[in-house]
């Protein structure tokens, strides 16, 4: 890792959260380091979890039933579980690598070079205790006899960018997960719960329109618009011409799989150059 | 060899202007070392490679040298699709990519052709003089 980019990586890991404005190049190094920290954290969770439960079968289960010379190997397990617990700790939203990553290699040439990023994104992921708002009160459905909804809320990214056309650029993402938690008790006096996540996304595009190079055309109202398709809004803002695009994504899943409900960075690509659509050469009436 | 005429961006086109060391076996225009793939022994730019070549399994991740690779799947992915038919990205074309090599290529096929007056203008101010 670059002394630099450890520099300015430091304090983004220290807060979970990367707020500030950087160079370009800044933003594209401290995104690669942070997916390498995030495969490298990944890794070890893996490991220590493997060797817990190898320990757990091997050690810590035979000790109970009265072979202490396995007490070295169960404190090796112990051991592990807490390290297990403090690589947890350090986990990083996959989106970070799947999403903002990908989108701004996309736009990295049509970024303007020597201006400031100004980013604001959340590295922890959705279902972290931070962003909990709301736990609904326990109800019964079907089989399960307790179920319980946790709703968590966050603006996961705010961009600002400057493009090299002279047009500045904004983009948004909110998202709010419901996870609901069902409990029920099989006939050997087991518990057993199970998860369902549903995960609701909405996008923002910003473009203030450089008018010296653009002017722009209202596209065609479409009915019946597909997933991802923006709803592209035309206002006037002090002198200045703003054009905004914004959707909605809303999926479900049934386990705890992360990455399965990571934001497309080719869906909101799709919507930035379907804005830019409505832009014409200043000079064509 | 010509400047690599691979054009960079997704909203706004340029070319790369890198010092150019293949030539796109497909769409024939001089491409440089980070914008050329290799796809059975011959060489393609990244356009015509992610046409060519069905994606490889690729989720984002990796090093900072694949990133002009990736971008171009996407780019691909994102003009190809029905909803963005009719966007049509901008090109500025830069005029610090265009020097001498791209002067080149008409200077050798006038020589070729025994035009001595290759470099001076063939219409003359005169020519459009009425008579």
């Amino acid at each position: 890792m670059k002394k630099a980019t450890h520099k300015l990586l430091d304090p983004i890991l220290r807060e979970h959260r990367m707020s500030g404005k950087w160079k370009a190049d800044d933003v594209r190094n401290i995104l690669q380091e942070l997916e390498t920290y995030d495969i490298a954290v990944a890794r070890k969770k893996k490991i220590s979890l493997t060797v817990c439960i190898i320990s757990f079968v091997v050690a810590i289960v035979p000790l109970f039933m009265g072979f202490f010379y396995l007490l070295p190997l169960a404190l090796v397990g112990i051991v592990f579980i807490f390290l297990f617990r403090r690589y947890r700790s350090f986990d990083i939203d996959d989106q970070v690598r799947l999403f903002v990553k990908p989108v701004l290699e996309s736009l990295q040439y049509d970024v303007k070079k020597d201006a400031d990023i100004a980013l604001n994104l959340e590295l922890l992921p959705l279902d972290n205790d931070r962003y909990l708002t709301s736990r609904g009160e326990p109800y019964a459905a079907g089989a399960y006899p307790k179920c319980c909804d946790y709703t968590y809320k966050r603006d996961f990214l705010k961009m600002k960018l400057s493009l090299v056309d002279g047009n500045k650029l904004m983009i948004g993402v909110d998202e709010v997960l419901t996870k609901t938690e069902k409990t029920k008790t099989n006939p050997r006096g087991k518990t057993k719960k199970k998860y369902k996540y549903a995960k609701k996304t909405g996008y923002s595009i910003e473009l203030k329109v450089n008018t010296e190079r653009f002017s722009v055309s209202r596209p065609p109202v479409v009915k019946n618009m597909a997933e991802g398709a923006p709803e592209i809004s035309i206002a006037r803002k002090d002198g200045a011409t703003i054009m905004n695009g914004s959707f909605t994504i809303k999926c479900k899943e049934k386990s705890v799989g992360k990455a399965e409900i990571c934001s497309d960075p080719v869906m909101l690509l799709g919507s930035l150059t379907q804005l830019y659509a409505a832009l014409k050469p200043a000079t064509t009436k | 060899m010509a400047k690599c005429k691979y054009k960079v961006g997704l909203l706004n086109l340029q070319d790369c202007g890198k010092e150019g060391v293949a030539v796109c076996a497909s769409c024939n225009r001089p491409v440089c070392g980070a914008h050329s793939r290799i796809h059975e022994k011959s060489t393609l730019c990244l356009e015509c490679f992610v046409n060519k070549v069905p994606e490889q399994k690729d989720n984002g991740i990796g090093p900072a040298e694949n990133a002009d690779y990736r971008a171009a799947r996407r780019r691909n992915l994102i003009y190809g699709a029905a909803g963005a038919a009719a966007f049509h990205p901008f090109y500025f074309g830069r005029s610090r990519s265009y020097g001498y090599d791209d002067y080149t290529y008409f200077d050798d096929t006038y020589a070729a052709a025994g035009d001595t007056a290759a470099g001076k203008e063939d219409v003359e101010p005169s020519d459009f003089q009425e008579s």
